[in-house]
């Protein structure tokens, strides 16, 4: 099988975008009859995040806490392999977006629990940044307090460049991936998480890119609240 | 028969622009002689919102109020609930909130009169006051250190709630006003509740006799209801669900206005999304014409 | 949760002909329907009731070998012994948003009994679909068709709901066309990408009607409360020719012979309205599709 090229000599990727280029982004919010929620394309992965909450805590506990299910469909992904229902990754991805927004979430509330859950419909690459992201638009949507808001976004590093917001076709290829979760106010990263291997000397780069494109997509998101 | 319609963009429904939106993370102000309310919070001595929502300002105090939020009551605040469980002396109630609310049975009015004290007996027969699953209107009392509330029935106002069915609101919407029990010409009677629970019911006359003899408190049947009375407590729920489908703040005026309006429809028609619109639209021009 | 006061309520109006929503007994809701809402599927359609269910079904197509099943299931044995046939495998999930008025044990009970009845309606000759046609070499290959539910908001009569999405699905997935060559008796097979074909007997596809009883009347298209003042439920099958094709008794309690035919009857009445109403809708869908119209979807 050839190597498929994936930034041609004009500076074109795959899809058609340039290499600092983000893909197209869709948001919108309350879409389904629960506290909060939201429906979030970024290019061709979409994903609906649904917020419950704040509620009745069946255990004793003193703070919130938030408790996270990732679902992917099985039409969703471009294989036709069995869903795992306990798939590691899926779980990890729960963990990663629970440990996140509980640091963001002022604590006010006791003895009530929040449910976050994704569904992931179509996924295309970004896949843990698009929930990351939902999950924040659908949190705000609940009018559950937060200190700010949390975007994410992922990068690459692929013939001599740093690139933005990888699709599928990038991320199974073996170009390094960084996914990046920060708060826009401060630039304080939230999460970070790479694959693949990267060269020392190139991080900043990857990871300065990854920042700007965290900022773009919170330009996005906060528009779309606005409305 | 079946009615299918194309699938509708979200944004046909109109929202007029609101100035004032803060957004969370946004500084509201660095002016420290503000002090901070609910949807705030203080970094670095600024101001900042923590929700999505307008900015309110009474006097010093600045808060954010969101367009969503669960129900966040204050005392004497009027709320309609739904018993979820029996507990040690106490009901927990389903309001709808962050936690459930708490019904001590002190706080409750006990047959036999306004005097008696509660006894033994009493407790056993909690169940024969309020079993689960039983609908009751209520105030708010006092708040517990932990955010949950403490509710209280001890006026003839209040009360297990019978003879009609319910509609879920978000809390939002529900426009605080002077009186929530409302009478309607039509012979049906509306409590609103201010956590987004409505009671919609055949009228009641309470004559002053039967406010001094409580034997009826609890009575778990409903009276007759004749086909005219349930076409009109159908008629004002759907109403209502049209209210909230279109985010329409809900109280007695507009719902008044949009049932005369309705009158020329059959009520199951009033389900449709835009015969809902156009009775809404009619109603808000004839507010704003009142002016 | 519901209180006596309530279910008195609605069962003596059921009885006089009225419910809580002003509808009759057997009138239902307003539903929008759209197909073809994602890309990466073969076929996809989403329903949704006005005031509250919402269901997503999207269907993936893939190549498969006849002998795959390894089950001790007895239909699924029967089925795995016809050597010339394609299979269809569903699943149904249901969003927590049903939390709301079931908990965690019914949810997981309802979908795998929904599950169950799709399975069971799908395969087979009251299906509807031409299986035959879905085998590519007979005793070896064959196309699975993967239909896969989701229950994204419950507002009662999500089984209605999800046959009418799968319905919809079926008529919008696009099959592959497959060369098949023989050479010296050994088969082989090419999956040609440009051109593709709908699914045969697809008109012949069921839906289900759901009738809740209600003291000695029943309902359809029930809300969230009507199904708690129910103590038992018919879901029949019945496809465009109006013919059964399955039929299942639900919830826990007891009916009367007499009352069951009458619950039958009048959803096979419905199921033909359904039908009918139906197929003209998606006939518009197919225009909307060929004229690069593009769907609404979660916008």
């Amino acid at each position: 099988m050839s190597r498929l090229e994936l930034i041609t000599p004009e500076g074109l990727r795959v899809d058609g975008r340039r290499p600092k280029e983000t893909r197209r982004i869709y948001s919108r919010t309350d879409l389904l009859a629960a506290d909060g929620s939201s429906y979030i394309e970024m290019g061709n992965t979409k994903l609906i995040t649904t917020v419950y909450g704040p509620k009745e805590s069946k255990n004793n506990n003193s703070n919130s806490i938030i408790n996270v299910e990732f679902h992917l469909a099985s039409f969703a992904s471009g294989s036709t392999a069995k869903k795992l229902r306990n798939d590691k990754k899926l779980m990890e991805n729960s963990i990663a977006i629970r440990d996140i927004f509980e640091s963001v979430l002022i604590k006010s509330f006791g003895r009530s629990e929040i449910d976050v859950f994704i569904q992931v419909l179509q996924s295309d690459g970004g896949v843990l940044a698009a929930a990351i992201n939902g999950t924040c638009l659908a949190l705000i949507d609940a009018g559950i307090p937060i200190t700010d808001y949390v975007t994410a976004c992922t990068a690459g590093y692929c013939n001599e460049q740093a690139i933005l917001d990888l699709n599928y076709i990038e991320e199974s290829s073996e170009v390094p991936c960084l996914t990046v979760a920060l708060t826009p106010k401060n630039e304080k990263i939230l999460l970070m998480n790479m694959e693949h291997r990267l060269h020392l000397d190139n991080f900043d780069s990857v990871l300065s890119l990854a920042k700007t494109g965290c900022q773009t997509i919170y330009e996005s998101l906060d528009e779309c609240i606005r409305k | 028969m079946l009615i299918l319609k194309p699938a509708s963009h979200a944004d046909d429904m109109e929202v007029d622009r609101k100035e004032e939106i803060v957004t969370p993370g946004q500084v509201i102000t660095k002016d420290l002689a503000f002090m901070r309310g609910h949807g705030t919070f203080t970094l670095n001595e600024q101001l900042v919102a923590s929700v999505a929502g307008k900015i309110e300002r009474v006097n010093k105090l600045v808060s954010v109020k969101p367009l969503k939020t669960r129900f966040n009551g204050e005392i004497g605040d009027v709320v309609v609930g739904r018993i979820a469980e029996l507990g040690n002396k106490r009901w927990r109630v389903d309001i709808q909130g962050r936690q459930e609310a708490t019904l001590l049975l002190s706080s409750i009015n006990l047959p036999g009169g306004v005097q008696r004290r509660k006894n033994e007996a009493d407790e056993m027969e909690m169940r024969s006051f309020f079993a689960e699953g039983d609908m009751l209107s209520a105030e708010v009392q006092a708040f517990f250190g932990d955010g949950g509330c403490s509710l209280h029935t001890r006026s003839f106002k209040y009360g297990k709630l019978r003879n009609g069915c319910l509609v879920v609101a978000p809390s939002a919407l529900i426009k605080r006003s002077k009186s929530h029990f409302i009478s309607l010409s039509c012979g049906v009677d509306v409590v609103l509740g201010l956590n987004g629970y409505i009671w919609v019911q055949k009228h009641v006359f309470i004559s002053p006799e039967m406010q001094n003899q409580p034997e009826g408190l609890y009575i778990n049947e409903n009276d007759e209801i004749s086909m005219e009375e349930r076409e009109a407590i159908s008629r004002v729920c759907n109403i209502i669900t049209a209210l909230v489908n279109h985010k329409q703040m809900i109280y007695e005026t507009i719902i008044v206005f949009m049932y005369e309006n309705s009158l020329e429809y059959q009520p199951v028609e009033l389900l449709s999304a835009d015969l809902q619109k156009s009775l809404i639209d009619s109603a808000i021009s004839q507010l704003e014409a009142a002016e | 949760m519901i209180s006596k006061v309530e279910k008195d309520y609605i069962s003596k109006g059921i009885a006089a002909g009225i419910r809580n929503d002003g509808r009759g007994p057997n009138e239902s809701r307003q539903l929008e329907l759209e197909t073809g809402i994602i890309n990466q599927a073969s076929g996809s359609c989403r329903v949704s009731v006005r005031g509250g269910t919402e269901v997503l079904v999207g269907i993936k197509v893939s190549v498969g070998d006849i002998q795959e099943l390894d089950t001790r299931d007895e239909e699924e044995e029967a089925m795995k012994n016809r050597a010339d046939v394609g299979r269809i495998v569903c699943s149904v999930e249901c969003s927590p948003s049903a939390k709301i008025v079931l908990d965690k044990r019914q949810i997981e009970e309802m979908c795998i009994l929904y599950t169950q009845i799709l399975n069971r309606t799908l395969n087979g000759p009251q299906g509807g679909l031409d299986l035959y046609k879905l085998c590519i070499i007979p005793g070896s290959v064959c196309w699975i068709l993967n239909i896969d539910v989701l229950i994204l908001n419950y507002g009662g009569s999500v089984f209605d709901a999800i046959f009418m999405a799968v319905r919809g699905a079926i008529h919008n997935t696009r099959l592959a066309k497959v060369k098949v060559e023989s050479t010296d008796g050994a088969f082989d097979f090419e999956v040609e990408d440009d051109e593709t074909e709908v699914l045969e007997g697809r008109e012949n596809v069921p839906v289900a009607v759901t009738a809740f009883q209600i003291d000695k009347n029943h309902v359809i298209d029930a809300m969230p409360l009507e199904e708690q003042c129910s103590d038992s439920s018919v879901s029949v099958m019945v496809n465009k020719h109006g013919k059964l094709c399955g039929v299942q008794k639900g919830l826990k309690g007891s009916l009367e012979t007499s009352l069951l035919i009458n619950m039958i009857q009048h959803c096979q009445n419905k199921g033909q309205e359904v039908i009918s109403a139906m197929d003209s809708f998606l006939a518009q869908e197919e225009r909307r599709i060929i004229d690069l119209v593009e769907p609404v979807g979660f916008r």
